[in-house]
C-alpha cells in the first residue's frame, strides 16, 4: 500500500507534463439567473472540440484548452443551454446565469446533471436527488423528507417505520456520515426517527455516496450523505413558507449586497402542542411538546477570486409532560468556509466547522429531595483544506487533509435521593482524527476514465481520565471483569492508529450510450454510537476507539453496468457489490449501555459481509418520469459468543427491496406522484421457550440463534397530488401550491416488530402465566394530509 | 432508564397499534430449570425444579419429582439441609423452631442430582439494610399519576459499592408479580455501572411498590390497606440474572426501541459439562415492614 503514493505521484505528473505549455485557461461560475444560487455539477464544454468539465460544489469550473475562438455552452438540466462566444488566447473568465427552460416538461429530475451522466462519469454508486424532486414525493403527513426520500434508492434500507437513521449496503446506521455544510448531524431526526432535521426549504442538493467514495471523505465506514444548503437569493427577497399537518415554515431570503452578498434564513416549528394547547386538561396544563429548527446561511463575495460562507444550524426536539420532567435533543452546527482561486486552475476551500449534539433529561418536581438530571453531549470542531488543481479538462487534481477534535461527555449526571446528593457522571473523553488524501481523476485514451486516491487517517485517543483495563469474561457472553485503572493526562495519547484508505474508480467506455464500471474503497470509522436497541434512541452515545475498541474497517468491491436509452431519456444502471467489515461494534447480550461507566467491558468485536445487487432504471424526461428499483441483498455478522459462533443476519437484512417510483404531469397544473415499496421482513431473535422463577415467566431463546425469525413482508402505497399556480398568474408575486397526499393507501398494518409478551393481568399464586405473540405496527392505518406552500417575491 | 422514558415515548407512538397473532416456535428439549430463591427467615423453603417449555405454551410447568436436593452451608460450619418433595416439583425444607439457614457472610452450596446429572451451585448470603419506614403521601393529579395517596418504601443502601437487593411488595395479601412490578436496587439505584452508592432508594424504586393497574398506571391506595415489603440480598450472579429478566419481561412496553432477546444467565451448572441450568441459586438475607393506611 505505501508503494502506492508514489505512482499516483508518476501518473499525476505524467499526464501534467504532456500539457503544452501556451495552454490558456477559461474559469468561471455557473449560476441560476432567478435567484443566484450557483448550480453545481453543470456542465460546461467548448462546442468545437466537445471538450468539457462540470462545475464543482460551489458552481466553479476551470477548463484548460489550446488558444483559439470557441463557443462555450454551459448546460444544466431544467435550465436552457447558455452560449457565450469566446476568444480564448489568454486566461479568461466567463461566467453563466441560466434562465429556467420554457417548457417544464423535465421540472421533475432525478439526476440533475450532464444528460449522460449515468454513463459518462467515472462515479458509481452515488444517488443525488434533486429537491424538485424530494419535493413531489408522497410523504408521510405530507411533510417533504429528505431521508425518507433517499429510503427510495437502490440500496439504502431502515429497520422500520420511525426508526431513525438508514443502512446502506448493509452498514448500521452510525456508519453514515451526515454533513450539513461539512458539519457533521449526529442524529438527523425529530421525533425519534419520523421527520428528518433538514428544512426542505434551505436545502439545495443532497448526494448519497454509497460506493466509490472518493478520497477527499472519510470518518464513517458505509455512506456519505452531503447536503448542501441554499446560499440565499442574491438578486432579490423571496420569502417562502408552508403549512402542513406537522409543521409549519418559513424561510426568507434576499440579496445583502445584490450578486456579491445574500443570505437565507429557515425556521420550522411543530405545532401539535400548539393545536393541543387547549384541550389539555389541568394535569396535563405544563405539557411541552414540540421541535424545530433553524437555518441559517449567508455568503459574501470580495472579489472573483475570493468568496466566503457562514452557515448554521439549530434543531430541537423538547419533551415534557409537565415540571416534574423533561427530555430534550438536538444538534447545533455552524460552518465557515472560503472559497479562495489561486490561480485559474488552482480553486481552494478552507472549512471550518463547529457541531455538537446533545440531550438533557430530568425528573422530579421537588429537586432538593428527589430528582435526576442528566446531559450528554459530543462536540466536535475541525478544520479541512482542500484544494482542486484543473490540470486540464481529463484531469483534475485533488488533494488536501482534516483535523477533528472530539470531546464525548457521555453523562454529566446528578441523583438526589431522599435529600442526597451524588454525582453519578461519566469520564469524559477526547480524540483527534487527522487525515490527509489526494485524488486524480483522468481520462487516458478517451474511453477510460479513473478517479483514484489514498487517504491517510490517524486516530489519537487521548488522555485526562482514567483507562479502564478489563480481563477474560467468565463465560461467553458475560461482562469482562475491570483488572486494572490507570489515570492519564490531558497531554498523553492513550492509543493511536494509523490507517492507508486506498479508493480507486474506473469508468470504461463501451459505447455513446453505455460503460462499465468498477471500484474499491477501504474506509475507517473511529468513532462508534453504542446502540442495542432495535431503533436507535436519542440517548444512545458515542465513543470513540479506545484501547478497548478498535477502529471498525470496511473494503468494498463494486462493479457496474450503465446503459442509456432513448437519446438518455431512460437510465439503466445495473451495479453488484461486496463488502467485508472487520472490528464491527457489538454488544453481549443484556448489555447495559447507558450510563455505564464500565460499558467497554460489555462491548465485542465481530466481523461482516454484505454483498448484493441494485437494479435501477430512470425516466428522467417527459410528462410521466420516476424510476424503478429493485435490490437483491444479504447482510450478515460474525461476532464471537452469538448464534453459537455461526453468521447471522443483522437486523436490517431484506432480501428483496424494490421501489416504484412516478411522477406524471397531468397538466400545467397538476402532478400526480406515486410510490411503491416492497421489502422482505427483517430479521429479528424471539424467544421459543420460557420458564418459571420466583413467580415469573423468563423468556429463553434455547439453542441461541440469533435473528432466526423474520417478519412479515412491507409494503406500502402512497399517494400524492400537486397543484401548483395557474400559468397565468405565474407573474404575481405571491404563489400558492396545494399538496394533497395519501400515506400507505391501502392501510396494510406493515409490522415493525413481533414480540412475545406475557398477557396483562395479576397471576394467582399457583396460577399459570399465559404469553401471547404481537405484532406492533408504527403506522396501522391510512393517513390522508394536505398541505400549503407559498412564495412571495 | 427505559421505563423512565415511556410516558416520553408515548409521544411517539401517535399512529401505533398492535394486533395478537399467532405464532409457532422451533422449540423442542425442555431443560432443567431450578428455581431456588432461599431466605433466612425461619419458615419453609422451597426449591422448585421444573422443566422449561414453549414460550406460548400458556401452562403450568411440569415438575421435576425424582431429584435428590440438597442445601449446604459450607462456611464457616458445614450444615446439609435436606429438601424433601413434596408435589409437582416442589422441594421443602421445614426447620425446626428458630433454625434457619444461616447468617449475612455465610456461604452455601446447592446440589442437585436428577437422571444421570450433578448440579451444583455456589453462594453466599449479602448483607441487606433495615427498611426505615413506609410512608403514605398523597399525590397530585400529574401525566400517568391519578390523584391519591401512595406508599414509598424508605431504606438506604448499605455503604460499599456493589450491594443488590429485590423488593417485594404484597398488598392486602396480593403479592405484586406483574412484570412491571419487578422491583431491583443495585447500590440505590437500577443498574450496576451508575456510581451511586450508600443513599436512599431513588424515587422510582421507593415509588414502585404500589400496586399497577392492567395499563400499568398506579393505582391510590385507600383505607385500610395493608402494605407489606421485603428487601432481600442479592448475589451479583442473582442481580445479573434478574437484571436481564426483567429488562426482557418488560420489554414489550419498549415498543420500537425494544432490546433484543437476551438470556438470563443462570448460577447453577451441570458438574461434568460445565453448562448451566436456567435459573438461580440465591440465598437471602432479608428485612421486612407492614403498614396500614388509617
Amino acid at each position: 500500500m505505501r508503494r502506492m503514493l508514489p505512482t499516483l505521484l508518476l501518473m499525476v505528473l505524467a499526464t501534467t507534463i504532456g500539457q503544452a505549455q501556451t495552454n490558456v485557461t477559461v474559469k468561471g461560475y455557473v449560476r441560476d439567473a432567478s435567484n443566484g444560487e450557483t448550480l453545481i455539477g453543470a456542465t460546461v464544454y467548448l462546442e468545437e472540440t466537445s471538450k468539457g468539465t462540470v462545475t464543482n460544489e460551489y458552481g466553479f469550473y476551470s477548463l484548460t484548452v489550446s488558444p483559439g475562438t470557441y463557443t462555450l455552452v454551459a448546460s444544466y438540466l431544467g435550465f436552457a443551454d447558455q452560449r457565450q462566444e469566446a476568444e480564448l488566447l489568454g486566461n479568461a473568465t466567463y461566467d453563466f446565469a441560466l434562465g429556467e427552460s420554457g417548457k417544464l416538461l423535465t421540472e421533475v429530475i432525478v439526476t440533475a446533471e450532464e444528460e449522460d451522466r449515468n454513463v459518462s462519469t467515472v462515479q458509481m454508486s452515488v444517488e443525488r436527488l434533486d429537491m424538485t424532486t424530494i419535493e413531489k414525493l408522497p410523504s408521510l403527513l405530507g411533510e417533504v423528507d429528505v431521508l425518507r426520500s433517499i429510503q427510495l434508492l437502490p440500496g439504502v434500507t431502515s429497520v422500520g417505520e420511525g426508526a431513525a437513521g438508514f443502512n446502506v449496503r448493509g452498514g448500521s446506521i452510525d456508519q453514515n456520515l451526515v454533513i450539513l455544510d461539512e458539519a457533521p448531524v449526529f442524529n438527523s431526526s425529530h421525533l425519534f426517527g419520523f421527520f428528518s432535521v433538514f428544512n426542505p426549504d434551505a436545502v439545495k442538493s443532497v448526494k448519497l455516496y454509497k460506493g466509490g467514495i472518493p478520497a477527499r471523505y472519510g470518518g464513517r465506514l458505509s455512506s456519505i450523505l452531503d447536503v448542501r444548503m441554499k446560499e440565499g437569493n442574491n438578486q432579490h427577497f423571496e420569502v417562502q413558507g408552508g403549512i402542513g399537518t406537522i409543521f409549519s415554515r418559513l424561510s426568507v431570503e434576499a440579496p445583502i449586497v445584490k450578486d456579491r452578498s445574500s443570505f437565507l434564513l429557515a425556521g420550522r416549528r411543530s405545532y401539535i402542542d400548539v393545536l393541543a394547547g387547549p384541550f389539555l386538561n389541568d394535569d396535563l396544563a405544563g405539557t411541552k411538546l414540540n421541535f424545530y429548527d433553524l437555518t441559517l446561511k449567508t455568503n459574501y463575495r470580495f472579489s472573483d477570486k475570493d468568496q466566503v460562507f457562514l452557515s448554521g444550524y439549530l434543531g430541537r426536539d423538547i419533551f415534557s409532560p409537565g415540571d416534574a420532567a423533561g427530555f430534550s435533543w438536538g444538534n447545533a452546527t455552524g460552518t465557515l468556509r472560503w472559497n479562495h482561486l489561486f490561480t485559474d486552475k488552482l480553486f481552494s476551500n478552507l472549512t471550518f466547522y463547529y457541531s455538537d449534539y446533545d440531550y438533557a433529561i430530568n425528573f422530579g418536581d421537588e429537586p432538593e429531595e428527589d430528582a435526576f438530571n442528566w446531559d450528554a453531549s459530543i462536540i466536535n470542531t475541525s478544520v479541512k483544506p482542500e484544494f482542486s488543481y484543473f490540470i486540464s479538462p481529463t484531469n483534475v487534481l485533488r488533494f488536501g487533509g482534516q483535523a477533528i477534535h472530539y470531546r464525548f461527555e457521555p453523562a454529566n449526571a446528578v441523583a438526589v435521593s431522599d435529600g442526597d446528593e451524588i454525582d453519578i457522571s461519566i469520564s469524559r473523553q477526547w480524540a483527534l482524527e487527522s487525515s490527509l488524501f489526494v485524488e486524480n481523476e483522468v481520462t487516458l485514451f478517451d474511453r477510460l476514465k479513473l478517479n483514484y486516491g489514498l487517504r491517510v487517517s490517524h486516530f489519537a485517543y487521548l488522555g485526562g481520565r482514567n483507562v479502564y483495563e478489563f480481563g477474560e469474561a467468565p463465560r461467553v457472553g458475560l461482562p469482562r471483569p475491570l483488572t486494572g485503572i490507570t489515570p492519564t493526562d490531558r497531554d498523553e495519547t492513550i492509543k493511536d492508529w494509523f490507517n492507508f484508505e486506498p479508493r480507486a474508480a474506473a469508468q470504461f467506455s463501451l459505447n455513446d450510450n453505455s460503460s462499465l464500471k468498477a471500484s474499491y474503497q477501504r474506509t475507517v470509522q473511529y468513532i462508534h454510537l453504542l446502540s442495542n436497541t432495535t431503533a436507535s434512541i436519542p440517548l444512545d452515545i458515542w465513543t470513540p476507539s479506545t484501547n478497548n475498541i478498535d477502529p471498525q474497517l470496511a473494503d468494498q468491491y463494486a462493479i457496474g453496468y450503465f446503459r442509456n436509452l432513448a437519446e438518455n431519456k431512460y437510465e439503466l444502471s445495473l451495479e453488484t457489490y461486496y463488502k467485508d467489515f472487520s472490528n464491527l461494534v457489538d454488544y453481549i447480550d443484556g448489555a447495559d449501555l447507558v450510563l455505564n461507566e464500565f460499558v467497554e467491558g460489555q462491548v465485542l468485536a465481530g466481523k461482516g459481509r454484505a454483498y448484493g445487487t441494485e437494479l435501477q432504471l430512470k425516466k428522467t424526461e417527459g410528462r410521466a418520469s420516476g424510476w424503478l428499483s429493485y435490490t437483491l441483498a444479504r447482510t450478515e455478522r460474525l461476532v464471537e459468543g452469538i448464534n453459537n459462533n455461526t453468521w447471522y443476519p443483522t437486523r436490517f437484512d431484506q432480501t428483496h427491496n424494490f421501489n416504484l417510483t412516478g411522477f406524471y404531469e397531468l397538466n400545467d397544473r397538476i402532478t400526480l406522484s406515486a410510490t411503491f415499496v416492497y421489502n422482505t421482513g427483517t430479521p429479528l431473535t424471539l424467544a421459543n421457550s420460557g420458564y418459571y422463577q420466583l413467580g415469573y415467566f423468563v423468556p429463553n431463546n434455547a439453542g441461541d440463534a440469533r435473528n432466526n425469525f423474520r417478519i412479515p413482508d412491507y409494503h406500502r402505497l402512497d399517494f400524492s397530488l400537486t397543484l401548483d399556480p395557474k400559468a397565468e398568474k405565474s407573474d404575481r408575486r405571491w404563489q400558492g401550491q396545494w399538496i394533497f397526499g395519501v400515506y400507505n393507501l391501502y392501510a396494510r398494518r406493515n409490522p415493525f416488530t413481533v414480540y412475545g409478551d406475557q398477557v396483562d393481568g395479576r397471576t394467582a399464586p399457583g396460577a399459570a402465566i399465559n404469553t401471547e405473540a404481537i405484532k406492533l405496527s408504527v403506522v396501522g392505518s391510512i393517513i390522508p394530509s394536505v398541505s400549503y406552500n407559498f412564495t412571495f417575491k | 432508564m427505559m421505563r423512565a422514558l415511556l410516558l416520553i415515548l408515548l409521544a411517539g407512538g401517535l399512529w401505533t397499534c398492535t394486533d395478537v397473532i399467532e405464532l409457532e416456535t422451533d422449540f423442542q428439549e425442555p431443560e432443567l430449570v431450578v428455581d431456588a430463591w432461599l431466605t433466612d427467615e425461619s419458615v419453609p423453603q422451597t426449591i422448585r425444579l421444573t422443566l422449561s417449555q414453549d414460550y406460548y405454551a400458556n401452562r403450568l410447568p411440569t415438575g421435576v419429582e425424582n431429584a435428590e436436593v440438597v442445601v449446604c452451608r459450607t462456611q464457616p460450619d458445614t450444615t446439609c439441609f435436606i429438601f424433601v418433595h413434596q408435589d409437582s416439583g416442589r422441594y421443602v425444607w421445614t426447620p425446626a423452631a428458630g433454625e434457619k439457614l444461616g447468617d449475612v457472610g455465610q456461604e452455601f452450596t446447592l446440589g442437585i442430582r436428577y437422571e444421570d446429572g450433578d448440579y451444583v451451585s455456589q453462594t453466599s448470603m449479602r448483607r441487606v439494610p433495615p427498611i426505615d419506614s413506609i410512608s403514605f403521601q398523597f399525590e397530585e393529579d400529574q401525566l400517568g399519576l391519578d390523584e391519591g395517596l401512595y406508599a414509598q418504601i424508605y431504606a438506604r443502601d448499605l455503604p460499599g459499592a456493589g450491594d443488590a437487593y429485590l423488593i417485594r411488595s404484597t398488598i392486602n395479601d396480593t403479592l405484586l408479580n406483574r412484570p412491571s412490578e419487578l422491583n431491583l436496587a443495585y447500590d440505590a439505584t437500577f443498574d450496576a455501572g451508575s456510581g451511586t452508592d450508600g443513599i436512599a432508594f431513588i424515587f422510582p424504586i421507593r415509588f414502585s411498590i404500589n400496586k399497577t393497574d392492567e395499563d400499568g398506571a398506579f393505582v391510590p391506595l385507600v383505607s385500610g390497606d395493608k402494605v407489606e415489603v421485603e428487601i432481600w440480598s442479592l448475589s451479583p450472579e442473582a442481580f445479573y440474572f434478574l437484571s436481564i429478566a426483567r429488562d426482557q419481561i418488560q420489554n414489550g412496553d419498549n415498543g420500537i426501541f425494544q432490546i433484543p432477546v437476551a438470556n438470563a444467565p443462570g448460577n447453577v451448572f451441570n458438574v461434568d459439562t460445565g453448562e448451566a441450568a436456567l435459573g438461580v441459586f440465591n440465598v437471602a438475607a432479608s428485612s421486612r415492614a407492614v403498614r396500614v393506611v388509617e
